[in-house]
């Protein structure tokens, strides 16, 4: 039943208007990712109200190609510019604009960008493969589990914490405080907004990501010579874009394991895309052989959150066509658009519709290989940004930071809050405070005390004495705990770290 | 720069956490219900004893174990002296976008910060109209972003 469903979706490929709706919403995902403040989310709510005028046989590729390619775009100005195209591609900064800044932009670029599109290639092959095991597991899950989940998550600020422990910890501290800002989901209780109705709805994210991480390097590069890249040696685009493709073939396990991670946090509802990144970075780094490294620059930084964002795609549509819950923000406007279009998302959509949803599969799994394609093609060129003259790139980048901050609600006060924010962001780079961290709070402290206190409601006090709750905490400790152990344990590997 | 001098840096940083943590801690205590100030309370006593702690480690301990980065050669004073330089060109820019609105602060921004950096005036003007003409026809005509609104728009409009 299942290949004979699989031949029948292939056979809607045959259609060649059907590939004319993969590319359009490929090139629309890839261009709306890419400049901060817009996302897939704009580009699908602006093309809803005209989802009736279509075939769903059209509207769902369309839909799902934009979906797919966001992130992929959103991590070109993550690594050459420090600016985060969406939210998901917060950890790519980490290591890629460190690279960039190194003279390996072009490399970075070729690693984000093959590692993105194969990490939804190969989540749309979970989905297909692991599709009887994870819907079971999947329906299992309850608050408790995306507690422990989210703790994970939360639990990479140590991870993250290069350097200084203390202002990791101290960081990401602040970040779960500033999350709480503005409306409490339990209660409806506003807090910390000292009487501002501004800050009701929180601090907008936006303004936020961009201020702490895009306008202090904006103003580093003015203050340390004008230069986005610091050494004079630039390892020529073409060469370096393909250096980074083979990057991700070279440590195609640890490309396979973050896609895994990202999958299988995509497949829970709730949970969301920064869990899946963040995740991803943390065990790539405890388990790496040289986790010092992260953090200055290195390929397997970029592989890991890429390979992740665009995965949890893959696993967010099936649960979004199974269960009928919107697996992620993107999600939910998919959904729309099948309501819209009359097709009920749900069980009927693993039996009855099933063509349809494995055409759907295949359709997300090619557009994630036609914008990776199309994104390998452009970055030789997109690469060469980082050596634009200072006097041009800078007044550039700040518009379209200003733009980005600007362009989600309107309003001229978040562009003071980009501003607050970019000071902040200056001091904690200047004193060495760790700002991914701090953004790793402000993402998940609200889902982490939303999930909690519904934990605590629905299983009381011992909510944690769940056998899957535990599994997930028993892993939060290994991925915690394994530095020290290794540090402990192999005389050797101290010394590697020392030497490093 | 001195060692004092990193370390005073780094003791006015942890103080000025301890006051955050602090504003937060009393926030709390103002709030009704406990659910609403359970976890910020958590979270605001974790940092405050992160930064006592590491408020006596920069008393207490000596440089390299205080985690003081080494000296790069340039005073906190110079550095910031060039950080503030570019921040009055942001600033700036935030002002003609309150007086003038987003669409016309762009192109005022991009031409004198060009100029002023050495760049010719047909080079500057051009770079200018060019993003200027980008972001128009992207945000505004496709997706109606509304750009106006500056001050002195308001203020002139009948």
């Amino acid at each position: 039943m299942m290949i004979d469903a699989f031949l029948k979706g292939l056979e809607m490929l045959l259609d060649p208007v059907i590939w004319y709706y993969i590319v359009a919403g490929t090139v629309i995902g890839l261009v709306f990712g890419c400049i901060p403040g817009l996302s897939s989310i704009v580009a699908m709510s602006l093309l809803l109200p005209f989802v009736f005028l279509m075939k769903p046989v059209y509207a769902f590729p369309l839909f799902l190609a934009i979906c797919m390619n966001s992130s992929t775009g959103g991590s070109i100005t993550s690594v050459l510019l420090n600016v985060p195209g969406t939210s998901v591609n917060v950890a790519t900064l980490i290591d890629g604009f460190p690279m960039t800044q190194k003279g390996e932009g072009a490399r970075a670029l070729g690693a984000a960008l093959t590692a993105s599109g194969m990490g939804g290639f190969i989540s749309i092959i979970f989905s297909l493969i692991m599709f009887p095991v994870v819907m079971p597991l999947v329906f299992s899950l309850r608050s408790t589990e995306m507690v422990f989940l989210i703790v994970m998550g939360l639990s990479c600020v140590a991870v993250l914490s290069k350097g200084s422990m203390l202002k990791g910890l101290i960081s990401g501290g602040v970040g779960l405080i500033l999350a709480f800002v503005g409306l409490q989901a339990v209660t409806g209780v506003p807090r910390f907004n000292f009487g501002s109705t501004y800050l009701i709805e929180g601090i907008p994210r936006m303004p936020l990501f961009l201020g702490l991480f895009a306008l202090p390097e904006m103003i580093a590069v003015v203050a340390e010579g004008g230069k986005l890249v610091r050494r004079s040696e630039v390892v020529l685009s073409v060469r370096g874009v393909l250096e980074g493709v083979k990057d991700v073939f070279r440590h195609w396990g640890l490309w396979l394991q973050s896609s895994f991670i990202g999958y299988i946090i995509g497949v829970i509802p709730g949970v969301g895309g920064a869990t899946a990144i963040f995740v991803a970075y943390g065990y790539a780094k405890q388990f790496s052989k040289h986790p010092e490294r992260y953090g200055t620059g290195i390929v397997e930084g970029v592989i890991a959150p890429e390979a992740a964002n665009n995965a949890k795609d893959g696993g967010a549509l099936l649960t979004t066509l199974a269960m009928g819950i919107p697996g992620s923000n993107e999600m939910v406007l998919f959904l729309g658009a099948m309501m819209v279009l009359g097709i009920r998302p749900g069980p009927e959509m693993v039996t009855v519709r099933l063509p349809m949803s494995l055409n759907l599969m295949q359709v997300t799994l090619a557009s994630a290989l036609i914008g990776g394609f199309i994104c390998l093609l452009v970055a030789p060129y997109l690469a060469k940004v980082a050596s634009i003259p200072a006097r041009f790139l800078v007044p550039f980048v700040t518009v379209v930071i200003f733009i980005g901050a600007f362009s989600a609600e309107g309003r001229f006060i978040d562009l003071v809050t980009l501003i607050v924010f970019g000071l902040i962001g200056l001091v904690m780079k200047h004193f060495g405070y760790n700002r991914p961290a701090l953004i790793l709070g402000v993402i998940l402290g609200e889902l982490f005390e939303k999930y909690l206190f519904i934990a605590y409601e629905t299983d009381g006090l011992f909510f944690f004495m769940r056998p899957i709750s535990l599994i997930i905490i028993f892993i939060n400790v290994i991925l915690i705990a394994v530095e020290p152990i290794r540090k402990t344990l192999l005389p050797g590997y101290r010394k590697g770290i020392k030497k490093a | 720069m001195s060692t004092t001098n990193k370390r005073k840096e780094e003791i006015i940083g942890y103080l000025v956490v301890l006051a955050f943590s602090l504003l937060i801690l009393s926030e709390c205590l103002r709030m009704q219900y406990v659910t609403s100030k359970l976890l910020p309370l958590i979270f605001g006593s974790f940092i405050a004893v992160l930064a006592v702690i590491g408020l006596v480690k920069q008393v207490t301990v000596k440089q390299a174990a205080a985690g003081i980065a080494p000296d790069k050669g340039e005073t906190t004073a110079e550095v910031w002296r060039k950080y503030a330089r570019t921040g009055v060109w942001i600033v700036g820019f935030l002002l003609c976008i309150y007086l003038f609105s987003l669409i016309v602060a762009i192109p005022l921004f991009t031409f004198s910060y060009t100029r002023w950096h050495g760049a010719k005036w047909l080079h500057s003007a051009l770079f200018a109209v060019s993003v200027t003409l980008v972001i128009y026809v992207v945000f505004i005509l496709l997706l109606q972003v509304d750009m106006s609104g500056g001050l002195l728009f308001r203020i002139l409009r009948p």
